[in-house]
């Protein structure tokens, strides 16, 4: 399977949270995205459900920013 | 036939964790992929109908639901985190759905009780037994993916926490519990994921 990019994971991440694309960057934190608990859960299981990842507690507590969130997908 | 305040505080109670179930499956809804999208979307729907039937409920003997702010679900995800991937969602969804199921055959027990909340409960029974059941088939595919193991950490993980949280409710609104029968209460209509991966059948 390609790598998953950056590109993809902000066009799902759109599809969740009302953001346009252009504003999200890899620096871009979660807290910034200032997602209610039930949208975070959405977002990041909807991305493990896209890229067929499985990610636990543990590695998502340790996500601040979206380009750690891409590191993550790509790391399995 | 009229409701105590802690009748109408009860069942406002069982509104207010429906909206709370029906809204989680409405996210729930939405991520998810494949065969399991069509039982996820219904689950989402029967807990918006639980919602309904209650509000009916309690419109039917004369009152109006009170408005609450903190479900079931809310203390439960507090104490547990949020679930951070499919097999998550569907272990925290199989302990809820056993604990509801306890809770309401509790209500049940009740004597004399109301037979408007009665039938309410009895119709609601119906869906929970479905809910209980596909979950339990869904976490048994999912220990292909996660491994056996994993998924029965987590489910015991969920369990402990609702045990305690269960406990921490009953001590916290004993007024409002009252009236529950207390022998058994603790406990969620158990089914143990070691039963599940055997295929054993849930003997309620």
């Amino acid at each position: 399977m390609p790598a998953v990019t950056f590109e993809q994971v902000a066009e799902h991440i759109r599809a969740t949270v009302p953001v346009r694309v252009a504003e999200l960057t890899p620096e871009t934190t979660i807290r910034d995205l200032a997602l209610d608990s039930m949208l975070l859960v959405e977002m990041v299981v909807d991305l493990q459900e896209e890229f067929d990842v499985m990610l636990s507690q543990a590695e998502l507590s340790r996500i601040n920013t979206l380009g750690e969130l891409v590191e993550a997908l790509r790391s399995q | 036939m009229t409701l105590s305040e802690n009748d109408l505080w009860l069942l406002s109670f069982y509104r207010s964790s429906e909206i709370s179930a029906a809204l989680f499956f409405g996210h729930v809804s939405r991520f998810i992929r494949g065969p399991l999208q069509k039982d996820v979307t219904h689950h989402f729907s029967d807990e918006a109908n639980h919602s309904r039937l209650w509000t009916d409920c309690i419109t039917e003997l004369g009152h109006r639901p009170i408005k609450l702010h903190r479900a079931y679900q809310d203390k439960y995800l507090d104490a547990v985190g949020l679930p951070a991937n499919v097999m998550e969602v569907m272990a925290a969804t199989n302990v809820l759905e056993k604990r509801v199921i306890g809770h309401y055959r509790q209500h049940l027990r009740i004597p004399n009780l109301n037979p408007v909340v009665k039938a309410t409960i009895e119709k609601i029974m119906l869906d929970e037994r479905w809910h209980v059941q596909y979950v339990r088939d869904e976490l048994q595919r999912l220990a292909g993916k996660y491994g056996e193991e994993e998924v029965a950490r987590t489910v015991q993980r969920y369990t402990e926490a609702d045990r305690a949280i269960y406990a921490e409710g009953l001590a916290e609104y004993a007024e409002r519990f009252a009236l529950l029968p207390t022998d058994g209460a603790d406990e969620p209509a158990d089914i143990e994921f070691s039963a599940l991966a055997a295929g054993k059948q849930e003997s309620h």
